[in-house]
């Protein structure tokens, strides 16, 4: 029944402020964040017949936005890492709440997140902030579950390191491998 | 050495839940004598929690107000020119549920509209021996006996008009609250009318009408449809009027 499903278009807008996080985390700019949500939001009207009803539409998002982001950066073989590294504290948030040292902390998350490599701070974006699943962030990444696992873990284990966590003593011969 | 190594990525989805049971009850049983083990999985939980607490008041940032109204204007848009959307908004009459299922269309199909009008308002005017006026934008039903088939006519009615026929289908009213009536016309040798026409006042006029391709055929291609349902759209055409509500609007205003 046509009736029962929920079309795309009514779930956009509530669903703007996660595509603008995952935008936001995923390029480091808000502004290039801005109309890449904008963009991932045309393609997704223009597609939504694509879109199959009983999956996730968080996912089905996430993957349009990631691979809109992928072509830009295809595109402009520039806008990596060196962009708007200006901006990225602001990634911490401003917690006006939270006690100096935290919001230290914080910052230099937010730092050592911005300072992964790519592929490792994407996949940690969908599992840990976005709670997707392994499988799903396979699949909107288009790699297999056993990629999505390595890149995850060293990029918690990259991110452990500048946190200051101590994880013990470390059995994987990739520590400290940001690349 | 008895104790059995794991791996970091084994730990890792320990920590976030993804391990099959057996593995995790052999985790699990690792780690109540293995502390090395569990300083390395709370290293797991505790980075995925840096991770969110670092990121997740992002979703509390204010969406920009100019990217809220341009996504907005979009689905507006993309409302505005999916025939899905028309299908929730006017109940089909019985002979227009027979269509194949409804796809994506080109817009090119939309910009055509002018032109299709202009000449099938010359067809519906010079049947009464009246010339084309050549006007793009309206052309009034001059033809006694359509204009009468729709005054009084039914929909889901068929009425022959010599070696046509017009089949009557829908009445409703536009965002003006005019009375509307979609209705074909079909002839013998010639591709069938699909028409929407308006009566203001007392005088129908003639909205649009997209020639079908099928000459004589009976019933009229998925493509004409669509464009006469994005054109419903486009007039925020209510749902069809019940067979006592058309006959109570098809009585002339006296």
């Amino acid at each position: 029944m046509k009736g029962d499903e929920v079309q795309v278009s009514d779930r956009l807008i509530a669903f703007l402020p996660n595509l603008r996080r995952f935008a936001i985390s995923l390029c480091r700019s808000r502004d290039l964040a801005d109309d890449l949500v904008q963009a991932a939001c045309e393609r997704a009207l223009a597609s939504q017949d694509r879109f199959e009803q009983g999956t996730r539409f968080d996912a089905w998002m996430f993957r349009i936005l990631r691979n809109l982001w992928i072509d830009h950066v295809r595109r402009a073989k520039t806008a990596g890492p060196q962009q708007d590294i200006d901006e990225t504290p602001d990634i911490a948030g401003s917690g006006g709440e939270r006690d100096a040292e935290a919001r230290l902390t914080l910052k230099s998350v937010a730092v050592a997140i911005d300072e992964l490599p790519d592929d490792q701070r994407e996949v940690l974006l969908l599992v840990c902030v976005e709670d997707l699943s392994y499988k799903e962030a396979a699949e909107i990444l288009s790699i297999p579950i056993g990629t999505v696992m390595s890149r995850l873990s060293r990029a918690r284990k990259n991110l452990a390191d500048a946190a200051g966590i101590n994880s013990g003593t470390d059995r994987s011969p990739e520590k400290g491998g940001n690349k | 050495m008895s104790r059995r190594e794991f791996d970091d990525e084994t730990l890792m989805a320990f920590a976030d839940g993804e391990l099959d049971d057996d593995t995790t009850a052999t985790v699990e049983a690792a780690m109540e004598t293995d502390d090395d083990l569990v300083a390395r999985v709370a290293a797991f939980i505790e980075s995925r929690a840096l991770a969110a607490s670092a990121l997740k008041p992002l979703i509390d940032e204010p969406v920009p107000e100019a990217l809220t109204q341009s996504v907005q204007k979009m689905i507006d848009e993309a409302r505005a020119s999916d025939p899905s959307a028309v299908a929730n908004n006017v109940v089909t009459f019985p002979s227009r549920d027979m269509r194949p299922a409804r796809s994506t269309w080109a817009m090119p199909l939309a910009a055509s509209l002018a032109a299709v009008v202009f000449g099938a308002g010359g067809y519906l005017a010079g049947q009464a021996g009246a010339p084309a006026s050549g006007n793009l934008a309206m052309t009034t039903i001059n033809d006694a006996e359509v204009a009468k088939a729709l005054d009084s006519t039914a929909s889901g009615t068929d009425v022959a008009l010599g070696d046509a026929t017009l089949k009557l289908v829908s009445s409703f009213r536009d965002e003006t609250g005019t009375l509307c009536r979609e209705f074909e016309l079909h002839r013998a040798s010639k591709s069938a009318i699909v028409s929407i026409a308006c009566r203001p006042e007392q005088d129908w006029d003639v909205r649009l009408a997209v020639a079908a391709q099928a000459p004589g055929g009976d019933y009229v291609p998925a493509g004409a449809t669509e464009t006469v349902d994005s054109y419903l759209t486009t007039i925020n055409a209510g749902a069809p009027l019940s067979v006592a509500e058309e006959k109570k609007a098809l009585a002339l205003p006296q």
